[in-house]
């Protein structure tokens, strides 16, 4: 293991054009130092003196800054360079202390590095730099165990931890379990998880007994937000209300690219789980998957609810995105109907919405949409303080729908 | 889970939408239609239609959403909507426009022509309504924003309710009628007084939402959470820990091409009733019941109540008013007042104003309250700044000078934030004390481009909280104070005006009003 010099911290910005939010020109980033795995603290200070001093070079002052603990494992370097990214832009909005862990199957036996970084944000071009630090540590597989190890004497004192499995996250193992008994937050994205139906099932068990003082949350989830809130619109007024109460089918439409040999299909599941949730609906058959396509019906308040779930191939951005909705109700005693139906369009930059009810002129409507990036979602998630209650039912009744 | 059910139409229905509960999105109002009176107006162009468009961009507005503007001005629908897109380009924080959002914008926007007094021209607007809620789906939920001059509302509020238009709910249905009144509401506490009765002979007072946009800025809520949302604060807000406390909300702008508005209100009228109240208001209030619109307004207006008029030789001992000269704002030369366009060139009005105010009650009593607001002062600045009492001992001080006292100051515009100011060794061998300020700032731990105020607000009128608005009680009592100081001032002569160049901080009358009490204006 080796140990160099600090360098000083770079420290040209520039402010983002007006109406642009783009992170890229306001980002200074700290280059990468090695450091010993002992000294990681003692180098975090040395770096920030080093930081301060810049300040007689007549430059932007330094703000330490952190409202959180943010630990990452990740598998790869492809991964690692996502993760850096990821937390330079995340400290626009959350400065924080992260740290990062990186599986290396092909390290010598038993070594683990570490490497220290600062991420800089100057938000306001006569203010102070905002600065928060970045803390690698890569392992060995056989280090693995002890990777967790790593992490309790590297966090920020009574600060929140919030622990962030970008991949497929194995959910067991002896470094999942350190790090979840020190985490306040678990953070998942079931769009990368190999086998949703199984993940969720297990997802939903740890949620609901060995770790419910963790809250749990899935970028997939905030990707539906959108969706929920359009879905959600539609029975606002009090004479659509009635509807909620006699859906007889929904289909849904999702992204399942062709490549992928077993379609990710659980933001679309996600969204049945919020469904079943909010509108009580209670067993339901077991799902029937037929390659791309699924299907599964619902006690509805005792009446059959179908659902069906159609992948298509030919298109796609984001591999399980929802890319329409549609419902169909029926009110039978007065034998009214309406479909209720939402549709990505023009390369998924505009959303029309439509409700079509007997007797009535169709009624449509365009608004733009725009699908968020990693950090977009992660700041969704991070925003909520405390349980998501909500995303936590919608995952446990998920998990009970798939049978 | 279990649906809550009503059967309102025989029909089994939820009580209340159940997909709502737990969405993370902000709040959507229900479909309604906002006719704005004074629509090519200034304020409407460069505030509210910027404002409503940003809502739409993050698609808070609901399915159908409509504006009707009214106006004297002879337009058509077409003529209408093409000046909006023009002000959205220029004015709004989201520009430029983006096409796709336009698109659905500008199909519920339309126009109605009349002057404010015919009566036919509200019946023209009924059945533009009627329309639109066919067409539309607004199902007749109506918002109203007086955005004309004072002048107009007493006509347009009684030609509403001639025009039928202004019943808080049609027989058999849910739908609300609101108005939003933009301040100056009133020029005194009579002609206030005499216009809440105007607007309670046509609206219930749950209707009526009297704006300050002051109020929809995040760092004016944010002195709530501060005080009621953390303990450790109000233990020491009162009159055993505070010295004294400062609101200043510093201009360097002129009067803008307004003159003959200003000529009328000057800054008392302009700043002090209205946003230098509520700021005052909210941070003497006492803990609300509840995080509720009532609760919070009962507090507020408590504390004005608490505040006793001035009597005429009080005017004279606790306040100071001051005129701008000729001088120089960000080394651009700049005219004083009585040069100003359409101002009269002998004026005596006000465009600073210092006011010491004592709100007598148990928290607050002894503790003056120092109000400081002016026009081409050096910046742009409203803050309220608490200045605490000094430790007891002078333990570190051989001279016995007292240390620099603790503040604690909130930062209203611009760098919104909260500082406190406190003492610090300096590193070495003597026992150096130096003030050290430790900064919390928006901006940078959030790092979320806040809404601008009018967007917040239009959407609690909407969605029907009034909490951001002042209430009839309120507005009247911050009324009854500034009478007391403008009916002062008649009976003593004005100052000799101009008496502070343009670019300063006020005239040295106002400097020397804060030291003879031992305190001085803090430094911004």
């Amino acid at each position: 293991m080796t140990e160099r010099i600090l360098d000083r911290l770079d420290s040209t910005a520039l402010m983002p054009p007006p109406g642009k939010n783009t992170y890229e020109d306001v980002i200074i980033r700290g280059e990468a130092k090695e450091i010993e795995l002992a000294n990681i603290e003692k180098s975090i200070t040395t770096l920030w003196q080093v930081a301060t001093k810049d300040e007689s070079e007549d430059l932007a002052p330094v703000m330490r800054a952190c409202v959180f603990n943010l630990v990452i494992f990740t598998e790869s370097d492809e991964g690692l360079e996502q993760a850096t990214d990821t937390i330079a832009k995340l400290t626009w909005s959350y400065p924080c202390r992260a740290i990062v862990l990186i599986a290396r199957p092909n390290l010598p036996e038993d070594s683990m590095n570490a490497w220290i970084s600062a991420q800089c944000q100057l938000p306001d071009p006569n203010g102070m730099k905002v600065c928060c630090e970045q803390v690698t540590v890569e392992g060995s597989n056989l280090a693995m165990e002890r990777l967790g190890s790593m992490v309790l004497p590297l966090l920020v004192p009574d600060l929140p931890v919030i622990l962030w499995w970008p991949g497929d996250p194995t959910l067991q193992g002896p470094l999942f379990e350190r790090l979840m008994d020190t985490s306040d937050r678990l953070i998942v994205d079931s769009r990368r998880f190999l086998d949703p139906v199984c993940s969720f099932k297990r997802l939903a068990a740890l949620s609901e007994m060995r770790y419910r003082g963790v809250a749990f949350s899935d970028l997939n989830w905030a990707r539906l937000t959108p969706w929920r809130r359009l879905i959600a619109q539609f029975f606002d007024p009090p004479n659509m209300m009635p509807y909620l109460s006699h859906f007889e089918d929904i289909v849904i439409d999702y992204e399942a690219p062709g490549k992928e040999s077993e379609p990710n299909f659980s933001q679309a599941l996600l969204l049945v789980g919020w469904l079943g949730h909010q509108l009580g609906w209670k067993e339901a058959f077991s799902l029937q998957k037929h390659k791309y396509n699924a299907s599964l019906i619902v006690n509805a308040g005792g009446k059959p609810l179908n659902i069906k779930f159609i992948g298509h191939n030919d298109c796609c951005e984001e591999s399980g995105g929802i890319t329409a909705i549609k419902i169909t109700a029926t009110i039978l005693p007065e034998n009214r109907a309406a479909t209720f139906s939402i549709k990505l369009k023009q390369n998924y930059e505009q959303v029309e919405i439509s409700t079509e009810e007997s007797s009535k002129p169709p009624r449509s409507r365009a608004l733009g949409f725009v699908r968020r990036d990693e950090v977009a979602l992660l700041s969704e998630d991070l925003a909520v303080v405390k349980h998501d209650r909500m995303y936590e039912a919608a995952l446990a009744l998920a998990g009970k729908l798939t049978g | 889970m279990t649906l809550p059910i009503g059967t309102p139409g025989g029909v089994a229905t939820p009580a209340f939408n159940p997909l709502r509960k737990g969405l993370r999105m902000e709040r959507t109002p229900p479909p309604c239609v906002m006719v704005i009176f004074g629509a090519t107006g200034d304020l409407t162009h460069r505030k509210l239609l910027p404002a409503l468009y940003n809502l739409a961009l993050e698609h808070l507005l609901p399915e159908g959403f409509s504006v009707v503007g009214f106006a004297r001005r002879p337009l058509d629908d077409a003529k209408f909507q093409q000046g909006i897109l023009e002000s959205i380009n220029k004015f709004s924080r989201r520009r430029p426009v983006q096409p796709t959002v336009w698109e659905q914008f500008i199909k519920g926007i339309y126009y109605v022509s009349s002057d404010f007094t015919n009566l036919e021209g509200y019946q023209a607007l009924a059945a533009t309504l009627d329309k639109i809620d066919e067409e539309r789906g607004t199902q007749g939920n109506r918002l109203f924003y007086l955005s004309t001059p004072p002048s107009d509302y007493e006509i347009i509020i009684n030609n509403l309710g001639k025009a039928g238009l202004a019943k808080p709910q049609r027989p058999g249905s849910d739908a609300w009628t609101r108005i939003i009144i933009e301040k100056p509401f009133g020029h005194d506490l009579k002609s206030a007084q005499e216009l809440n009765d105007v607007v309670a002979e046509v609206f219930r007072e749950n209707q009526v939402f009297r704006i300050d946009h002051y109020l929809g800025k995040e760092t004016v809520q944010n002195i709530l959470v501060f005080r009621f949302g953390n303990s450790i604060f109000e233990p020491i807000w009162n009159r055993q820990f505070v010295d004294h406390i400062q609101i200043v909300v510093a201009e360097e702008l002129g009067v803008e091409g307004r003159g003959p508005y200003y000529e009328e209100s000057g800054t008392i009228r302009d700043m002090v009733q209205n946003h230098m109240m509520q700021l005052l208001s909210l941070v003497c209030m006492e803990p609300p019941v509840s995080y509720e619109a009532n609760a919070i307004r009962d507090e507020k207006t408590q504390v004005l109540r608490s505040i006793k008029p001035l009597d005429a030789d009080e005017v004279v001992e606790r306040t100071v008013r001051g005129q701008y000269g000729p001088g120089t704002i960000f080394g651009k030369p700049v005219l004083g007042y009585r040069h100003e366009e359409r101002v009269n060139p002998n004026s005596i009005t006000d465009t600073y104003v210092a006011i010491k105010l004592f709100v007598e009650n148990w928290r607050w009593a002894g503790v003056p309250i120092y109000l400081r607001t002016g026009k081409r002062l050096p910046k742009r600045t409203s803050e309220i700044s608490l200045q605490f009492k000094p430790a007891p001992q002078q333990l570190f001080s051989p001279s016995g000078m007292p240390l620099e006292p603790n503040v604690l100051v909130l930062q209203i515009q611009p760098n919104e934030g909260i500082s406190l100011k406190f003492g610090a060794k300096v590193p070495g061998q003597t026992m150096n004390i130096r003030p050290v300020t430790m900064d919390f700032r928006f901006g940078q731990s959030f790092g979320i481009t806040a809404a601008d105020a009018y967007e917040r607000l239009i959407l609690d009128a909407m969605l029907g909280d009034s909490t951001l608005f002042a209430r009839r009680d309120e507005v009247e009592q911050a009324w009854s104070i500034v009478t007391s100081i403008t009916d002062g001032w008649k009976l003593h002569m004005p100052p000799a005006l101009p008496n502070y160049e343009a670019g300063t901080w006020g005239p040295k009358e106002a400097d020397e009003f804060i030291q003879k009490d031992g305190r001085n204006w803090r430094r911004l």
